[in-house]
C-alpha cells in the first residue's frame, strides 16, 4: 500500500516533469480571472489604496493585466448603485469581489452571493455584521481584514485633546447614509467625551453640500474642533474638508492620514492602505485556490497618528513637543 | 542404428534450433545480468548515498534555518524586552503625565506592542496606554495577584502564554520588573507576535519546505497556514515535536528527522529551540522534495544502466557467439553425424578444449564409419542372400505352379530349365528325354542356347555310356564339368566347347528307377559350381520328374476317359435303337394275344386263355421295362425332352389315384389323398410328372402288404411337393441312396421278392430333376417310407 504510494508519488514526479512546462503555457493562456474591486471611493483619491492592493496581490505572485484583471468599481458615495453593480458581477462570475474599506459594498456583496469570494476590510466586528461566523474560521465566502474603526475613535478623540486642550466642544460629523460605521462610532465618543471633560454634538452630512452646509453652520455655533466620523465618502471630500476647516479655523480630527495630506489637522487610525494590501493578499490567494471559509480574518495593527503642523501652525496651535514625538507621521 | 537416426533426424534439426537459442541466451543473458548487476549494484549504492547525502544537507540547511528563526524570534523579544526595560528605569518620582508620553512614545516605536501598562511596587496599576484604547491614569487598579505582576517581580522577567486577540491575533504578554531602587515595579506589555508569523512563513526551505513554531505547552503560534495556528492545533500529536519536547532547549538526544507532518506526508524535519519563551521552531521538507535530485540521478542511473545493457548486450552477444559459433559447429557436426553422415569432419581452429573435442567427434565419426562400411557390406551379402533366397522360391513356386497349373509338358518344362539357368547363375539349360528304345537322350527343352547349338545337339547322339551321363546315372546325383577343356574328349563336349561353354551340370532325372532324362546347365566361364547351384539343380530336376509323370498320367487318363465316352454312347445308342426294336414286335405281340383273348379269331379255350393271360402279363411287364430301358437310355443320351405346358396339380394326383385305387384295393390296402384345396395352376410336363408320381405310388402299394398308401399334396414358396407315404418294410439308410441310381434295388429279402427293374426311381429322379426339383425318401426298416418331390408350379425351361 505505501510502496504504492510510493511509486504513485514517484510517477507523479516523473510526469510532473514533463508535465510542468506546457502548464505554465496553458495558465498563461487561459483567460484571466477577474477581480472586482468595490469601493465607495471616488477614483482620483484612491491611487495609494490601489498600489497597496496592487502590492497585496503581487506578494502572493499576481500581477495585475499580467495573470489577473482588476475593475475598479468607485461609487462616489453613490452607494445605491451597489445592488444593480453586484448583480452583474454575480451574473459575469467573477473571480473575486474585493471590498476594501467599504461595509456597504462587503454587506451587499454578501447579500448577492453565496459563492463568489468576498475579501473585505472593514471596521467593525466582522462577525457583528454577519459577514462571518469567526475570525478563525469565516465559513462562508466572505473573508478579510478587520481593522479597528469605532474602537479608536475615543483614541483619536484622546490624541485631539492631548493637541488641542483647549478644545472642549467638539462637533462630530457623520454620514447617516453609512449607520453601520456612524452609530457605533457616535455612541464611544459620546461615552469616551467626558472622561475627557469633552463635549459633543452630532451633526450630520450625506452629500457634499451637506458638508458645505454643516461648516456654514458653524458661524452660528461654533466648536471649538470638528471631529469627522470615518466614512467612505467622506473619505473621497477629505480636500473640501481641510478647505472648509481652514477657512474657518477650526481643528479638525480624522481617522485617515489623506485628511492630514489634504491639509487637516490631525489623524489617527488604521492605515487603511496596509488593509488595502492585506486585502490584496487574501485575494490573491483565493485565486490561488484557498477557501475563504478557511482564511481567518485578519487584524490591520498599523496605525498612523498625522499631524499636519502647517495646519496647527495656521491655526495658531502650539503642538506639544510630547505629542508631537508620538506622531507617526508629521507633515510640516 | 541407421533407420533408428534417420527417423529422429527432423526433430532433432526442432531440437538443435532450441538448443542453439538457449545457450546463446544463456550466455549472453549471463553476461548481461552480471553487468545489469553491478550496474545495479553501483546505481542502488550511489542512490542511497545520495539520499543519505541529501538528507543530511537538508536537515542541515532546515537546521539552520531553524535556528535563525530561532535567533530572530529571540531577537525580536528581545529588542522588545529591551526598550520595555527603559519605561522600568523611570523612578516613580516622575509625572505620570511624563511616563504617559514615555509609553506612548515606546508604542511609537515597537509597533509589535499595543498596550503597555505601569505597576508600582504595590502592585496597583498607574498607567495604561494602547493603541486602541483611551489611555487610562492613574486607575490604582490592584493587580498584584496577576501572574504577570508576581513572576515578573520573582524573576525580573515574565513571559505569558500566547493568547489571541478576537480569536485571530496572537498575543504575548511580557511583563518586566525594574530594576532600580527608585524604580522598583513591573511593566506589562501585550506583544503582538504577528511579525513572527511574517519571519515564520517567510521561511523557505526548497520549493515547499515551511517553518512553524510551538510553544512551550505545544501548541502551534506560528505556521504559514494562520487557520492551523487560530484553531489552535495541538502538535504533540506528533512525534518528532514530542520527541524535541523531550530534548529540551539543548536538543542533545537523538531528534526525529523523517516523520509525518500534519497533512500526513512525510517530511524530512529540523527544530531550534528559542530561549527564554521554551518556543520550538520547527523546519519540515516534504520529503520527495529531498528525494528530487535522487529522480535526476535515478533517471541517470537509469541512462547509464540502459546504454550499459545495451553495451553489455552486444559485447555478451560477440562473447556468446565466440564460444556457441565453435559449440554449433561441433552439435551441428554432432547432428550430421548422428542423422548417419559419418564422412562429415567438423573443421575447428579454436586451439582450445573444443578443438580437442571435435577432435575427438571426428575420431569417432572415422571409427563409426569404419563400422558401419563393414555393418554395410555384411548387410549387403546378406540381403544378397536373402534375395537369392527369395528368388529361388519364387522361382520354385513359379515353377510348382506351372507344373500344377498347366498340363502342357513343354511349358513345364521350359520354365523349369529357364528358372534353373537364371537362378543358378548359369548361362545356358537344357532337358533330355530318355530313349527307351534307342538307350539315348533327345534334347527336349532348350534356354539361353544358340540355334546352331540346339542343332547341333539335336543331331548329335548322346547315349548312356557318355561318360559323364554314366556317372551321373550311376551315382543318381548331379554330375559336374569343372572345365570341359579337360574333360575327356567327346562329340558332346566338342559342341559344347565350340558354343563357348567351360564348365557343365548334369543331373538325371529319375522316378524310382525309371529314367526319364536329364537336366543340364552350361556355363561360360570354368570352374566348380557351388554346393547350391547343385542343390538347386537337385530341386529343378525333381520338379522337371513330377512335371513328366503328372504329364503322363494325365494322357492316360485322358485317354481312358475319352474310351469310356465313346462306350457309353454306343451303349446308350444300342439301348434305343434295342427298345425300338423290341418294343414294335412286342406290341404287335399283346395285340394280337389281345385279338385272340377278345374273341376275334373265335372262341380261345380256357386254357389257351389262361396262357394268353400270362403272355399279357408278362408282355405288359416287359413292355414297361423296355419303355423304362428306352426312357433312361433317352435320357442318358440327352434325347428326352420336356414337353412343358399348364396342368392342374390336383388333376394329375387325382389321375394317379384313379388309376391305381384297384391295385390297392386289390392288396386290401388303405389309399387315400391328402391335397390342400387351393393348389395353384401349375406349368410343367404333367405327362411326366404324372409317369414319377404313378411309380411312386405303384412302389408304395408293391411294396406294402397291409396298412396304407397316402398321397399329400401341398404348396410353399412358388414350388409345390407330394408325398407319398407307405406302412411298408421300409428301406434301411444304406439303401437309401443306392435305389435312385439304375438297376439297383435296395438288397433286401423282401424287396428282392417284389417283381422290378430298378429303374423306376432313377427315371423319376432324372424328370423331377430336369424339372429343376428334388426328389428324395425318408425312411426307416419296419416304419415304412415316405417318397415326396418338390418341383416349381412354373417351369418354364428344362433343367
Ligand atoms: N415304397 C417302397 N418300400 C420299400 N422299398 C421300396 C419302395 N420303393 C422302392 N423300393 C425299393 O427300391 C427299389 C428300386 O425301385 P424302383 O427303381 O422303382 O425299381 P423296381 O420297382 O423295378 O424294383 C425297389 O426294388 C425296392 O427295393
Ligand atoms: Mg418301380
Amino acid at each position: 500500500m505505501s510502496r504504492n504510494i510510493a511509486r504513485r508519488k514517484f510517477i507523479a514526479a516523473v510526469g510532473g516533469l514533463a508535465a510542468a512546462w506546457p502548464r505554465v503555457v496553458r495558465a498563461q493562456q487561459q483567460a484571466m480571472p477577474v477581480v472586482a474591486l468595490v469601493n465607495g471611493r471616488s477614483a482620483a483619491s484612491s491611487a495609494e489604496n490601489v498600489a497597496a492592493f496592487s502590492q497585496g496581490l503581487k506578494e502572493n505572485g499576481y500581477v495585475e493585466n499580467q495573470n489577473v484583471t482588476v475593475e475598479y468599481h468607485w461609487l462616489d458615495g453613490q452607494y445605491a448603485r451597489l445592488r444593480s453593480l453586484m448583480a452583474d458581477l454575480v451574473r459575469r462570475q467573477v473571480a473575486v469581489i474585493a471590498t476594501p474599506g467599504s461595509n456597504p459594498a462587503a454587506l451587499a456583496a454578501k447579500a448577492a452571493t453565496e459563492t463568489i469570494p468576498i475579501v473585505f476590510a472593514v471596521g467593525e466586528d466582522p462577525v457583528r455584521l454577519g459577514l462571518v461566523a469567526s475570525f478563525a474560521q469565516p465559513g462562508g465566502n466572505a473573508t478579510g481584514v478587520n481593522f479597528f474603526g469605532q474602537e479608536v475613535v475615543a483614541k483619536e478623540l484622546h490624541l485631539l485633546h492631548d493637541l488641542v486642550p483647549k478644545a472642549v466642544r467638539i462637533a462630530v460629523l457623520a454620514n447617516p447614509a453609512n449607520s453601520s460605521v456612524s452609530e457605533p462610532t457616535i455612541r464611544s465618543i459620546q461615552e469616551a467625551a467626558p472622561t475627557i471633560g469633552l463635549t459633543v454634538k452630532i451633526i450630520t452630512a450625506a452629500t457634499a453640500s451637506d458638508i458645505d452646509a454643516a461648516f456654514a453652520g458653524f458661524t452660528s455655533d461654533r466648536p471649538d474642533a470638528v471631529f469627522v466620523v470615518p466614512d467612505g465618502f467622506f473619505s473621497s471630500r477629505s480636500r473640501q474638508f481641510a478647505t472648509l476647516a481652514a477657512r474657518d479655523k477650526i481643528p479638525a480630527a480624522y481617522w485617515n492620514r489623506e485628511f492630514v495630506t489634504a491639509g487637516g489637522l490631525m489623524s489617527y487610525g488604521t492605515d487603511l492602505a496596509d488593509a488595502y494590501r492585506q486585502v490584496g493578499a487574501y485575494t490573491a490567494l483565493i485565486l490561488k485556490g484557498r477557501k475563504p471559509a478557511d482564511l481567518a480574518v485578519i487584524q490591520s495593527n498599523k496605525f498612523v497618528f498625522a499631524i499636519n503642523v502647517q495646519t496647527a501652525r495656521a491655526l495658531g496651535i502650539e503642538v506639544p513637543p510630547d505629542v508631537l514625538s508620538i506622531a507617526t507621521e508629521v507633515i510640516k | 542404428m541407421k533407420g533408428l537416426a534417420y527417423n529422429h533426424k527432423g526433430s532433432m534439426h526442432a531440437l538443435a534450433a532450441t538448443v542453439r537459442s538457449r545457450l546463446f541466451v544463456k550466455y549472453a543473458g549471463l553476461f548481461v545480468a552480471v553487468v545489469t548487476l553491478a550496474l545495479v549494484v553501483n546505481g542502488l549504492f550511489e542512490l542511497w548515498f545520495t539520499y543519505q547525502e541529501q538528507k543530511a544537507s537538508l536537515i542541515q540547511i532546515e537546521h539552520g534555518e531553524a535556528a535563525t528563526a530561532a535567533g530572530r524570534i529571540e531577537q525580536f523579544l528581545a529588542l522588545i524586552q529591551g526598550q520595555i526595560g527603559w519605561t522600568t528605569q523611570l523612578p516613580w518620582s516622575a509625572s505620570l503625565e511624563q511616563r504617559r508620553f514615555d509609553a506612548l512614545r515606546l508604542l511609537r516605536q515597537v509597533p509589535a506592542v499595543t498596550e503597555l501598562a505601569e505597576i508600582d511596587p504595590q502592585g496597583h496599576e498607574q498607567l495604561r496606554v494602547s493603541r486602541v484604547a483611551m489611555d487610562v491614569v492613574g486607575s490604582n487598579i490592584d493587580v498584584s495577584n496577576e501572574p504577570a505582576f508576581t513572576q515578573a517581580i520573582a524573576r525580573g522577567v515574565y513571559y505569558g502564554p500566547v493568547y489571541y486577540h478576537r480569536q485571530s491575533e496572537p498575543y504575548i504578554t511580557l511583563a518586566l520588573a525594574g530594576t532600580g531602587a527608585s524604580s522598583r515595579g513591573v511593566s506589562i506589555a501585550q506583544v503582538n507576535l504577528t511579525l513572527i508569523w511574517d519571519v515564520v512563513s517567510k521561511i523557505k526551505v526548497g520549493k515547499s519546505g515551511l517553518a512553524y513554531v510551538i510553544d512551550a505547552d505545544g501548541r502551534l503560534i506560528a505556521h504559514p497556514d494562520i487557520g492551523l495556528v487560530l484553531r489552535k492545533t495541538d502538535m504533540l500529536r506528533l512525534p518528532q515535536v514530542r520527541s524535541a519536547r523531550a530534548a529540551g532547549a539543548h536538543g542533545a538526544t537523538e531528534d526525529i528527522q523523517k516523520a509525518e507532518n500534519l497533512q500526513g506526508q512525510t517530511v524530512l524535519t529540523a527544530f531550534a529551540p528559542v530561549a527564554n519563551v521554551g518556543w520550538l521552531v520547527f523546519v519540515e521538507t516534504p520529503i520527495r522534495e529531498a528525494l528530487a535530485p535522487l529522480y535526476a540521478s535515478f533517471l541517470r542511473t537509469g541512462y547509464v544502466l540502459l546504454g550499459a545493457l545495451v553495451l553489455s548486450f552486444i559485447a555478451g552477444s560477440f562473447l556468446a557467439r565466440k564460444m556457441v559459433v565453435p559449440i554449433q559447429a561441433l552439435r551441428a557436426g554432432a547432428i550430421r553425424l548422428g542423422a548417419g553422415d559419418l564422412t562429415q569432419r567438423i573443421q575447428m581452429k579454436t586451439g582450445d578444449e573444443l578443438e580437442a573435442l571435435a577432435n575427438q567427434f571426428n575420431h569417432m565419426a572415422g571409427q563409426l564409419q569404419e563400422s558401419y562400411t563393414e555393418l554395410e557390406r555384411k548387410v549387403e551379402d546378406r540381403t544378397k542372400e536373402l534375395a537369392q533366397s527369395v528368388e529361388e522360391l519364387r522361382a520354385l513356386g513359379e515353377v510348382s505352379q506351372a507344373v500344377n497349373s498347366t498340363l502342357n509338358l513343354e511349358t513345364v518344362l521350359s520354365t523349369i530349365v529357364t528358372k534353373a539357368v537364371q537362378l543358378t547363375g548359369t548361362d545356358a539349360g537344357a532337358i533330355y528325354d530318355y530313349d527307351q528304345t534307342g538307350q539315348e537322350f533327345h534334347l527336349r527343352t532348350t534356354y539361353g542356347m544358340a540355334p546352331e547349338l540346339i542343332d547341333a545337339l539335336t543331331h548329335a547322339h548322346i547315349g548312356i555310356d557318355e561318360p559323364n551321363v554314366a556317372a551321373a546315372l550311376a551315382e543318381r546325383e548331379p554330375i559336374q564339368v569343372e572345365d570341359l577343356r579337360n574333360d575327356a574328349a567327346s562329340d558332346v563336349n566338342e559342341i559344347t566347347l565350340k558354343a563357348g561353354y567351360r564348365a557343365r551340370l548334369v543331373a538325371p532325372l529319375f522316378r524310382g528307377d525309371d529314367l526319364f532324362g536329364l537336366l543340364v546347365v552350361r556355363r561360360r566361364t570354368p570352374g566348380a559350381f557351388p554346393k547350391s547351384t547343385i542343390d538347386l539343380i537337385k530341386t529343378f530336376a525333381g520338379q522337371s520328374v513330377l512335371a513328366i509323370q503328372n504329364a503322363r498320367l494325365f494322357h492316360e487318363i485322358e485317354d481312358k476317359g475319352r474310351e469310356l465316352e465313346i462306350a457309353s454312347q454306343h451303349k446308350s445308342q444300342f439301348l434305343a435303337n434295342m427298345s425300338h426294336e423290341l418294343r414294335t414286335p412286342l406290341n404287335a405281340i399283346l395285340g394280337y394275344s389281345e385279338l385272340i383273348l377278345d374273341n376275334i379269331y373265335g372262341e380261345a379255350p380256357e386254357k389257351m386263355r389262361t396262357v394268353l393271360g400270362r403272355v399279357q402279363s408278362n408282355g405288359k411287364h416287359l413292355l414297361s421295362l423296355i419303355n423304362d430301358v428306352l426312357d433312361l437310355s433317352k435320357i442318358e443320351a440327352g434325347q428326352l425332352k420336356l414337353s412343358l405346358n399348364d396342368y392342374s396339380i390336383t388333376d394329375m394326383i387325382r389321375g394317379v389315384y384313379a388309376a391305381v385305387e384297384s391295385l390297392a384295393r386289390s392288396k386290401r390296402l388303405g389309399f387315400r389323398l391328402e391335397v390342400q384345396p387351393d393348389l395353384p395352376a401349375a406349368h410343367g410336363d404333367d405327362r411326366r410328372l404324372t409317369q414319377v408320381l404313378l411309380n411312386l405310388v405303384g412302389n408304395a402299394i408293391k411294396f406294402t402288404d397291409q396298412g396304407e398308401v397316402l398321397i399329400k399334396a401341398s404348396t410353399a414358396n412358388g414350388a409345390y411337393t407330394v408325398a407319398v407315404r407307405d406302412s411298408g418294410p421300409g428301406i434301411p439308410l444304406s439303401d437309401q441312396q443306392r435305389i435312385f441310381e439304375e438297376f439297383q434295388q435296395a438288397d433286401s429279402s423282401i424287396t428282392k421278392t417284389k417283381s422290378g427293374t430298378g429303374l423306376g426311381l432313377s427315371i423319376a429322379k432324372r424328370i423331377v430333376e430336369m424339372h429343376g426339383g428334388r426328389l428324395g425318401v425318408e425312411s426307416s426298416p419296419g416304419h415304412g417310407a415316405t417318397f415326396s418331390f418338390t418341383v416349381p408350379v412354373t417351369v418354364e425351361r428344362q433343367a
